[in-house]
């Protein structure tokens, strides 16, 4: 199964309870609580504290998409469509790295991914949590706990595994591994596709190309450390004692 | 425990540091009872490599004692006499399978960083810059050794450290250097650099069967040490003037051939006469380009129609005005890399047992660990004879 023909049903934005107030709305209160703002400090006096108050509201409602006025009232004028004040970009990565091993037993490492923390340097944790589901742990690298449910979409044994993370999941994301006999008994060629929505879609191309190359840079390194556990049984690391061994992870 | 540690450009020191652990389970811990300087830790000295950080212990020729072994360690047990390879190598790789062994895939944790400079990475090696690695070095009291089962040599009974020690690196590099040359009966070679790798060159290409050999160099102690040992005629730059009037001197001295291979025993730090010395020293020292590398032009262009470069000297990044010309039409064969000294411990250990080579000629001075510092100002600046460092952190001498 191709990667694109799955990622159509990923959720497209983090379903938040409080987000009230659509795409639109929120640009347009921002802007106008800027405005009210900076009016209401030139001005001054007890009219411009009213206006200042309200600019105030506005600039809330714009940044958060939360307004405390509809959700007493009820109201929502929130999309599905709706993508925050940021937006979102598809990330697609692939990429793929050679290992001296049979693909099978490349294959029984990585089936049921619980063993991947050993190797992935933001992964801490993954865990079964039902029939083709784990449930993922991982530290952001910006700082702070990232948890995920995953499921198995596709699953050919010593060929390949495709999962996506579960539509009621805090990020959308979805994954295959790939694994192919090199030529000549070079081992197995393992290929893997990733795909990501990130944050900051309508920040630019410079923003975008960024996320991407630290995305992939980080995944080559994962990569490269599965290739190094499988060939040599353990990964390589420069630390004299096992103290900072520790404190540094997987390299 | 005590090591030599790097802080900066000519600043070394002997600082207590924490004393290496088993890490993971395939490493060994070696207590250290003989290391020396190399060469190419002058190039670190003098702040050529980059990737070096304060407080790296330095110094990749080391041997001594195992004192401890990781839990799936089975070639080796405490109290084993080993020599270690300067060149940390997996043993299961594609490039170690092909005995490719300082081309290891798997030994440098910061391959990603060697892959931007150099497009892939090689082996890590010991104490040698965090581009290769990052590992401790072996001046030191103690070393942590990845990958035991692969890199050690037991000692035999009956060697001396002196007589083994060069093992980990001077006397593979020279040999691999010569054994790159091909060398065929009648064969004329030209070692640009009679440091201690350069003597190994020199004495290398000797036993397998060199007519001629011409040691260019411009220190006296040196010229003399490859007179003495291998029979090599001296050639001195300073009194051949610059590199179009050492392709001369050595189509001379060849009878119009060349010598039918060159080795450039002298890598990133060359010395050069005039205004090529002149321009690559301003080059380097604005950072317009990392090397100097005069010798690996005149080795260029001084060498045989058909013949082979050989280059055990070190560079780091990128050179200036390479004679590709030359290299092109007179068909060269260029080899090079780092040692895969794994490859010949054993056969080059016998050639130490049947008396093929002594490699203790080369060593002029003999330290206690302590004295580091002013060991590294001497043999930069090849003062009171100083080709080669021997030291013992215990002081025994």
């Amino acid at each position: 199964m191709d990667i694109r023909a799955h990622e159509e049903r990923l959720p497209r934005r983090a379903a938040a309870s409080y987000h009230n107030v659509n795409d639109q709305e929120r640009k347009v209160s921002l802007l106008a609580g800027a405005g009210s703002l900076i009016f209401a400090l030139r001005r001054g006096g007890l009219f411009g504290l009213a206006v200042g108050a309200l600019g105030g509201l506005l600039g809330y409602r714009g940044a958060t998409g939360h307004c405390p006025v509809f959700a007493r009232l009820g109201k929502s004028t929130a999309r599905p469509s709706d993508q925050g004040l940021f937006g979102t970009a598809p990330l697609h990565i692939t990429t793929g790295v050679t290992i001296g091993r049979e693909p099978q037993e490349l294959y029984q490492f990585w089936r049921g991914f619980t063993r991947l923390p050993t190797f992935m340097k933001f992964i801490t944790e993954v865990r079964p949590s039902g029939e083709q589901r784990t449930h993922w742990v991982a530290e952001s690298p910006l700082g702070g706990k990232l948890e995920w449910e995953s499921e198995v979409i596709e699953d050919v044994p010593n060929e390949r595994i495709a999962w996506r993370a579960t539509e009621d999941s805090k990020i959308a994301h979805s994954g295959e591994i790939r694994f192919r006999s090199a030529p000549a008994g070079r081992g197995t060629e393992v290929e893997l596709d990733l795909h990501y929505e990130v944050p900051g879609g309508n920040l630019g191309k410079a923003w975008k190309g960024f996320v991407k190359s630290m995305t992939e840079q980080a995944i080559r390194e994962d990569l490269r450390r599965f290739k190094r556990l499988m060939e040599t049984r353990e990964i390589p690391t420069n630390a004299v004692t096992s103290i900072a061994s520790r404190q540094r992870g997987p390299q | 425990m005590k090591a030599v540690c790097w802080h900066g450009k000519e600043d070394v020191r002997v600082d207590s540091v924490p004393d290496p652990e088993i890490v993971n389970q395939g490493d060994a811990l070696v207590k250290v009872t003989a290391t020396a300087i190399c060469g190419s830790d002058l190039h670190l000295y003098n702040g050529y490599v980059p990737g070096m950080h304060s407080g790296d212990v330095l110094g990749h020729e080391f041997m001594g004692e195992v004192v401890e072994v990781g839990s799936s360690v089975k070639n080796l047990q405490r109290g084993d006499r080993v020599v270690v390879p300067f060149a940390l190598a997996c043993g299961n790789c594609f490039f170690c399978q092909r005995e490719l062994w300082s081309l290891c895939d798997n030994s440098n944790p910061n391959a990603a960083m060697a892959e931007k400079l150099w497009g892939h990475s090689p082996s890590g090696l010991f104490g040698y810059s965090h581009l290769l690695g990052g590992y401790a070095g072996g001046q030191a009291e103690f070393v942590r050794v990845p990958y035991a089962d692969v890199g050690p040599l037991k000692v035999p009974e009956g060697f001396s450290d002196e007589q083994v020690l060069f093992l980990t690196d001077i006397f593979p590099t020279g040999y691999q250097a010569a054994e790159y040359c091909n060398i065929q009966p009648g064969d004329t070679i030209a070692v640009w650099g009679c440091g201690p790798v350069g003597q190994f060159a020199l004495a290398s290409a000797r036993m397998l069967g060199a007519e001629r050999l011409i040691a260019i160099d411009d220190v006296t102690e040196r010229l003399e040490l490859a007179v003495q040992q291998s029979d090599a005629e001296p050639l001195r730059p300073s009194e051949v003037g610059n590199t179009l009037q050492m392709v001369e001197t050595l189509r001379d001295m060849t009878q119009g051939r060349g010598p039918d291979a060159c080795i450039d025993a002298v890598g990133m730090e060359a010395h050069g006469m005039g205004l090529e010395g002149w321009y690559d020293t301003v080059k380097q020292s604005i950072r317009m380009e990392t090397e100097r590398p005069i010798a690996l032009r005149q080795a260029i262009i001084a060498c045989r129609k058909g013949g082979t470069v050989s280059i055990p000297g070190v560079y780091g990044g990128f050179g200036d005005k390479i004679p590709l010309g030359s290299m092109m039409n007179k068909a060269l064969t260029l080899k090079t890399g780092q040692t895969h000294i794994h490859h010949y411990l054993k056969p080059l250990l016998e050639r130490i047992e049947n008396g093929d080579l002594d490699p203790r000629f080369v060593i002029t001075h003999r330290m206690h660990l302590d004295e580091a510092p002013d060991a590294y100002r001497l043999f930069c600046d090849k003062r009171e004879g100083c080709i080669k460092v021997v030291l013992r952190p215990d002081g025994r001498i």
